[in-house]
């Protein structure tokens, strides 16, 4: 600012130009006014601001709670519903021994009662080992594992229709697999006299299923209570 | 005044002590209203010269500097640009104007001052009068613009668009009569002064539009008779304003109120503004901008603030709905749980159960299948007699992929251990081969049939599409390749040539 006052030619005060003291208090209210303004509207947004952030957290613990509740009472649905629908076909597997240890003794005697009724030749058969069932991981398994018994079966045949008889015969007494069959015709075979005109060697597997790492010879399989 | 567009009534201050007090005493019930200063003087001198078209700070240093040489002893100059030469180096045409006499001024400033009222400028009523020329469009010939204010009529002579010169002529009658034949000489002198001027071609028309109230009009009328040499156009004070849709403006009979109303709306730039002034009008629109930012800060922050409690409310709203579902979902889980079957086993190990068991009875390997298919189609080859057939299932790896996997299954140790799933149809349903062995008979030494029979064996195998077949052995090797042994003559019933086929089936 100069220090002669242009307009009038008059001297201006010999005091120094200060802002604050010359100026400011021409907006002093008005600076003040901007900062009361500014300091209420940033009090306001800050405390509602907290105020929804509170409300906003309240709200997504009571979201995930409501989430948790509802996959809680879908799951049962779900297990009710496959309890509903599995039980009476999971009953019989177990009586058919397909739950459970082995039960090879229940197999010899099956053996000896399809050939005895059947009037099947002589037969021989050997059981190994059981195994268990490397499977693919996309079939649920859930907490069991499948398990295996090779068994290989030699027998000759008036015809092949006796095999079939056989197969047909152990089928309906417990689940197996066949794996291979070898039917060769006997070489002193004659079709003119009652003699064995085929021999037949086959292979399948005893297929049981059980809980993982339990005990496969574990002669109790798992009871069952139908009905609520 | 100046408020909401309309302009008050005026308040008149003499040009004295008294006045100046009176005027300062009159701002102090207006501190915070900027004061914008219209002058209406004798004392004001119009200079056009040129001067080289330059820019920034060198124009506007050579125009404070031409601007000293002219008005060294007034602080209120002014120029203002009025085109350019359109000849040799196309210099700026300027118009540099001045308040010789600033002592008429000074009392003025200083009692509005005291106040320290905002001035938001100090106008030149000649210079202004270019806001009236461009309104009423008279052209762009010599036209001279007289207006008759409170000090007096003021001649302003506008040429080619551009304020050439003004001067105002000092009134000694209010009368009508006397000031229309008062108007009527100073006309003629100032037509003499251009063409001395050489502003003005002898004989040229000079077109004068007055602008005052009717009766003044009505008497020029009668002193100016339309001539060759001069076209008149008459406005009335109150048509103008209605031109300029100015709703107020006091009806005194000059035109003082219409260019103070003007000077409100339009506010122009400042004609001689100094920089004290200007600084205090700075000021004063900082105070303004600092309300309207407090105003725009403090309804944003309300609007924001009240966003968030609209959210919060609508929040709360929603936690109670959520809350509402979770109490039925809880409700229905405790319903699903009371009336759940009782098992003591797992319902997944039960439904893995029961899915396993599906497949593997689903996927199961029949022989009964592919025998079928090899019966049917032995059935038409009576020559055609099996010996030996070896039926098994196949797990899809060819020999040298079987053999590798064997290995790796003993290097591991899991020959002993496990069982490829794949064998009893998980998760599909494996392929089945069977190899069949047999001879032709009777044979008669006849090679062509005994081969057709075989072949024709192959292609009833092979019209099922799951089929592939493989002939491992002929009844005669007939290739190029090989080297071949025969006989013949002997007896044909030693002679049993055999064949051996492998087939491949996939279910």
């Amino acid at each position: 600012m100069a220090t002669n006052n242009q307009a009038t030619g008059k001297p201006a005060a010999a005091r120094q130009y200060s802002f604050l003291r010359d100026e400011f208090p021409m907006i002093r209210r008005a600076t003040l006014t901007f900062i009361l303004c500014a300091i209420i509207g940033t009090a306001l947004i800050f405390s509602t601001q907290y105020m929804l952030d509170k409300q906003v957290e309240i709200f997504n613990r009571a979201q995930a709670l409501q989430n948790s509740t509802r996959e809680q009472y879908r799951q049962a649905e779900n297990e009710k519903r496959e309890i509903l629908d599995n039980q009476p076909k999971y009953l019989p597997l177990t009586t058919q021994h397909f739950i459970g240890p082995e039960l090879r003794l229940d197999w010899i005697e099956s053996i000896q009662a399809i050939q005895k009724a059947a009037t099947l030749q002589p037969l021989d058969y050997e059981i190994a080992p059981q195994q268990l069932f490397v499977v693919d991981p996309a079939i649920d398994m859930a907490g069991l594992e499948l398990r295996g018994s090779k068994m290989t079966v030699k027998m000759n045949l008036l015809h092949e229709m006796e095999l079939f008889r056989f197969l047909d015969g152990l089928q309906a007494r417990q689940l197996y697999d066949l794996q291979s069959c070898h039917l060769k015709r006997n070489e002193n075979g004659d079709s003119t006299r009652i003699t064995p005109m085929l021999y037949a060697e086959c292979s399948l597997i005893w297929i049981t299923m059980g809980k993982a790492g339990g005990d496969s010879t574990d002669a109790a399989a798992p009871r069952l209570a139908a009905g609520p | 005044m100046w408020q909401s567009g309309r302009l008050s009534d005026a308040v008149s201050f003499q040009n004295d002590a008294n006045g100046w007090q009176a005027l300062s005493v009159h701002l102090s019930e207006f501190t915070q209203v900027p004061v914008f200063l219209l002058m209406d003087l004798i004392e004001e001198d119009f200079q056009r010269d040129t001067m080289p078209h330059v820019l920034g700070k060198t124009r506007k240093n050579l125009i404070e500097r031409r601007l000293l040489q002219l008005y060294r002893d007034t602080p209120f100059r002014h120029a203002s640009h009025q085109g350019r030469e359109k000849n040799g180096r196309k210099d700026d045409i300027m118009l540099f104007s001045g308040m010789t006499n600033p002592a008429l001024i000074a009392p003025w400033i200083e009692a509005i001052q005291q106040q320290q009222v905002p001035i938001a400028g100090i106008f030149s009523a000649a210079l202004f009068s270019a806001v009236l020329f461009n309104q009423f469009k008279p052209g762009n010939e010599s036209i001279l613009l007289i207006t008759h204010q409170s000090s007096g009529l003021r001649q302003n002579f506008f040429h080619n668009g551009y304020l050439r010169f003004s001067r105002l002529i000092q009134l000694t009658s209010d009368e009508p009569d006397a000031i229309a034949d008062l108007s009527s000489q100073e006309i003629a002198k100032t037509r003499l002064f251009l063409a001395n001027a050489r502003l003005l071609q002898r004989g040229q028309a000079l077109h004068i539009v007055v602008l005052d109230n009717p009766d003044t009009l009505h008497a020029m009328q009668q002193h100016n008779p339309e001539s060759d040499t001069a076209s008149y156009r008459y406005i009335d004070l109150n048509d103008a304003a209605r031109q300029f849709r100015l709703r107020h403006v006091p009806d005194t009979g000059l035109a003082d109120g219409l260019l103070l109303a003007l000077l409100g709306r339009t506010t122009p730039e400042s004609h001689y503004a100094l920089q004290e002034q200007s600084h205090a009008y700075l000021l004063w629109q900082l105070r303004i901008i600092l309300y309207l930012f407090s105003v725009a800060a403090l309804a944003g922050c309300l609007l924001w603030s009240g966003a968030n409690t609209l959210e919060a409310i609508d929040t709360t709203k929603r936690l109670g709905e959520q809350e509402r579902l979770t109490a039925v979902n809880q409700r229905h889980y405790q319903e699903v749980l009371a009336s759940m079957p009782k098992t003591l086993v797992n319902p997944k190990d039960m439904k893995a159960s029961v899915n396993v068991h599906n497949l593997l009875l689903q996927n199961s390997s029949r022989p009964t299948e592919v025998m079928n298919l090899i019966g049917t189609a032995l059935a038409h080859l009576p020559r055609l007699r099996l010996d030996e057939l070896n039926w098994a299932v196949s797990d899809g790896k060819d020999a040298a992929a079987q053999a590798q996997a064997l290995a790796a299954a003993q290097a591991t140790g899991q020959n002993s251990t496990t069982l490829d799933a794949t064998l009893v149809g998980l998760p599909a349903r494996p392929a089945e081969t069977v190899t069949v062995k047999g001879v032709v008979v009777p044979f008669e030494h006849d090679y062509r049939s005994a081969l057709d029979s075989v072949n024709l064996l192959i292609a009833e195998l092979m019209k099922n599409k799951n089929v592939q077949v493989t002939a491992v052995q002929m009844p005669l090797d007939i290739s190029p390749s090989v080297a071949l042994n025969g006989e013949a003559g002997h007896d044909s019933k030693t002679l049993t040539p055999g064949f051996e086929l492998h087939i491949v089936w996939k279910p």
